[in-house]
């Protein structure tokens, strides 16, 4: 039974009819499901069928938090936006740091409901319990920072802001949804549903306390985490010190760093774009999210030359290398400028440079002529990523409207799909498997396409060195465990990078001292299963198959040319099939139905 | 022999960012982060002291690979080597 956590509210916001119901959260999948991620997902595995079009009226959006936010539990500010994604077909789950996930609570809501379209552009405002559908004609356009200040001077000066920005409107597959300005739900497309639907955004204040089960053990447990928290060496400061882009240089050395479209895999040049430099140089302070002691997000400003005085949040390590390395660039400036824009125009950074590297690639081979490109696309010039960002933005142009459909869509438009580094057409972050063979495991079985956080795995092949990152053994068992433990941690509403200190035991004492329900590490476990699976399920029905668990070419049969894992390739092959036993699936990736059964995943 | 050590992050001030250590034909890694060539901070911070071994939590690598899958402080070095050291990292 539910006796704390949730505050056992979900608002149905139907766009079509303007009307607006508050509904009960389902104890039921509240136990099975957590909130999040896996609540959110069940909602869409009942409600939307799989094989719609993801920019129709028919899809919905679901944006949640956990029961952990809003309470004091460390790093609790995360809010999850499901759907089913544009730009890879699959299940989409999308999650973002900030403050709106807590507020969203003291507003009285665990999550929201979007769906049907509306007939102009509107905003949710939400404000102690009331909500009210409002007008968003005046913001339509407007950038994701203005966007964020314009809702709080038409609603609240302390409210909390979820928008998207002219990306979303104009259905860029890249298109993300921004909470307060500059925290991203970065991947797979979601800001283009919601401008599918017109919804510009949401601005949420409230002031009910977020009650727990049982306050004295929750309390206890947050103090342990918290201590755990701030005694590790990453988590305690390091965190705070070099943000996530301290490993630029760390995969650099390893030389699994794609470079130039992953041509290659060392980049000479990191040092220039590292989390060092850009401390040194562009580091304004730093910035936390709600109730959180780790403190990793940062602002930067452009100190010199022709961008001096922009200013804005980040960059992370995946937008340092997309933007930078992987586009061969080392002016840290254009990285910069690059990674703002993106934000204000509403666009995953890693999808947008891995798309520039992608027109690049194919403008030097001449599969992209010249004609079609306003400017030279050459690998290294800072200027032409920071333009072709704007020509993405903005939809401009053939090559904009192009480059705003991501890699995979353009490479093919150029009769070379292989030149898309992507997984289920969502490009790859900032790993290089043939140079840690796990992670490109992970790549090929997530299940909304490349992306390292639904199972970082470099973690454990990396940065606590625990495995050997050139080994294929014991990789298949590796995945799953990073992808179950994911899967359970952001149905909760705390962040990832808890991990780095804590186990999967600390995380359910929190959550069972904050819900009230029996849950130890293994049950935690399970749930983060039966969430993948169900997710796994989803993308069956969507028309996904174990053709779809793949990387590109290159990764398999290209060797890197340079650097610390010169000569090596990722041979996926020597993993997947163990993949699918050790999860319990068939030989074409199926669960099977004991594996159903025992995780009480009802087939109909 | 020459052998080139490159540091990260705060330890980048412990150990400073890039030297050049002139090494015995034959050396470990051991010899290399002895405290003839590394001020006694920087050995605190990479050493556990009970253990005598390279702290759990602290990357070393010597050309890319991780020497836990190496030889360990026994990693043997050769002339033109690169040898990285990072602090405890996370992130992603």
């Amino acid at each position: 039974m539910i006796k704390g956590g949730f505050q056992g509210k979900v608002l149905r916001v139907n766009l079509t009819s303007g009307e607006i119901r508050v509904e009960d959260l389902k104890e039921e999948w509240a136990e099975k499901f957590i909130g999040g991620r896996g609540y959110g997902t069940k909602i869409m595995y009942d409600e939307v069928d799989p094989t719609i079009d993801p920019l129709s009226e028919k899809n919905k959006v679901i944006i949640a938090t956990g029961p952990l936010g809003g309470t004091f539990a460390p790093s609790s500010g995360r809010t999850m936006v499901i759907t089913k994604g544009p730009l890879t077909g699959t299940i989409a789950c999308s999650n973002a740091g900030g403050y709106f996930g807590p507020a969203l609570k003291q507003a009285g809501f665990d999550l929201v409901i979007i769906e049907g379209k509306a007939k102009e552009p509107v905003y949710l405002w939400i404000y102690k319990g009331i909500t009210e559908l409002r007008p968003a004609t005046d913001l339509w356009g407007k950038l994701v920072d203005e966007t964020d200040k314009l809702l709080r001077e038409k609603t609240h000066p302390q409210a909390e802001t979820m928008e998207i920005g002219p990306a979303g409107e104009k259905q860029s597959l890249l298109a993300n949804v921004m909470f307060n300005g500059h925290r991203a739900a970065g991947r797979t497309g979601v800001g283009a549903v919601l401008g599918s639907k017109n919804f510009k955004g949401i601005a949420v204040r409230g002031n009910q306390e977020v009650k727990v089960a049982e306050p004295e053990e929750f309390r206890e447990a947050v103090t342990k985490t918290r201590e755990i928290l701030s005694k590790d060496a990453f988590s305690g400061g390091g965190a705070a010190m070099l943000g996530t882009a301290m490993l630029v240089n760390v995969l650099n050395s390893i030389g699994a760093f794609p470079t130039k479209n992953s041509q290659d895999a060392y980049f000479p040049e990191a040092e220039k774009i590292s989390g060092e430099t850009l401390r040194e140089r562009n580091l304004l302070r730093n910035e936390a999210c709600s109730s959180c002691p780790i403190g990793c997000g940062r602002v930067t400003e452009i100190k010199e030359g022709k961008y001096k005085g922009a200013q804005g949040g980040g960059p992370e390590y995946e937008s340092v290398w997309s933007l930078g390395a992987m586009c061969g660039i080392s002016d840290l400036d254009a990285v910069l400028m690059a990674n703002y824009l993106c934000d204000k125009y509403g666009m995953d950074t890693i999808s947008a440079g891995v798309t520039v590297a992608c027109a690049m690639e194919l403008y030097e081979k001449g599969y992209l002529p010249k004609e079609d490109a306003p400017f030279p696309l050459t690998f290294g010039s800072g200027e032409a990523v920071v333009e072709a960002i704007k020509l993405m933005g903005e939809q401009k142009e053939k090559l904009g409207k192009l480059l705003a459909q991501g890699s995979y869509r353009l490479a093919e438009y150029y009769k070379h799909p292989e030149l898309s580094m992507s997984a289920k057409k969502q490009e790859f972050p900032a790993y290089d498997p043939r140079g840690v063979k796990g992670i490109g495991l992970q790549f090929a079985t997530s299940n909304r396409g490349a992306c390292h956080v639904r199972g970082y795995t470099i973690a454990a092949e990396v940065l606590s060195g625990a495995v050997d990152r050139l080994k294929y053994e014991g990789k298949a068992e590796l995945v799953k465990t990073f992808q179950d433990l994911t899967a359970a941690l952001d149905s909760t509403g705390i962040c990832l990078f808890t991990t780095f200190g804590l186990g999967g035991g600390d995380i359910a004492l929190l959550l069972s001292t904050a819900t009230g329900f029996q849950v130890g590490e293994k049950e935690f476990m399970q749930i983060g299963e039966r969430i993948w699976n169900l997710e796994r399920l989803f993308n069956l029905r969507a028309g996904f198959s174990r053709k779809d668990d793949t990387l590109p070419p290159r990764i398999l049969k290209e060797p890197i040319k340079s650097g610390p894992s010169k000569g090596e390739i990722e041979e996926l092959d020597k993993m997947l099939a163990d993949y699918y036993k050790v999860r319990g699936w068939d030989n074409d990736g199926v669960p099977g139905e004991g594996k159903l059964k025992e995780l009480e995943l009802v087939v109909d | 022999m020459l052998v080139k050590v490159k540091a990260y992050a705060y330890l980048r001030e412990v150990l400073g960012g890039e030297i050049k250590v002139e090494l015995p034909e034959g050396a470990v890694l051991k010899d290399l982060l002895s405290s003839l060539y590394l001020p006694p901070a920087g050995v605190e911070a990479l050493i556990d002291r009970a253990s005598g071994e390279i702290k759990p939590t602290i990357l070393i690598l010597k050309n890319g690979r991780n020497v836990r899958f190496l030889e360990g402080l026994l990693t043997k070095l050769e002339d033109g080597d690169e040898v990285s050291i990072f602090p405890p990292l996370g992130g992603g």
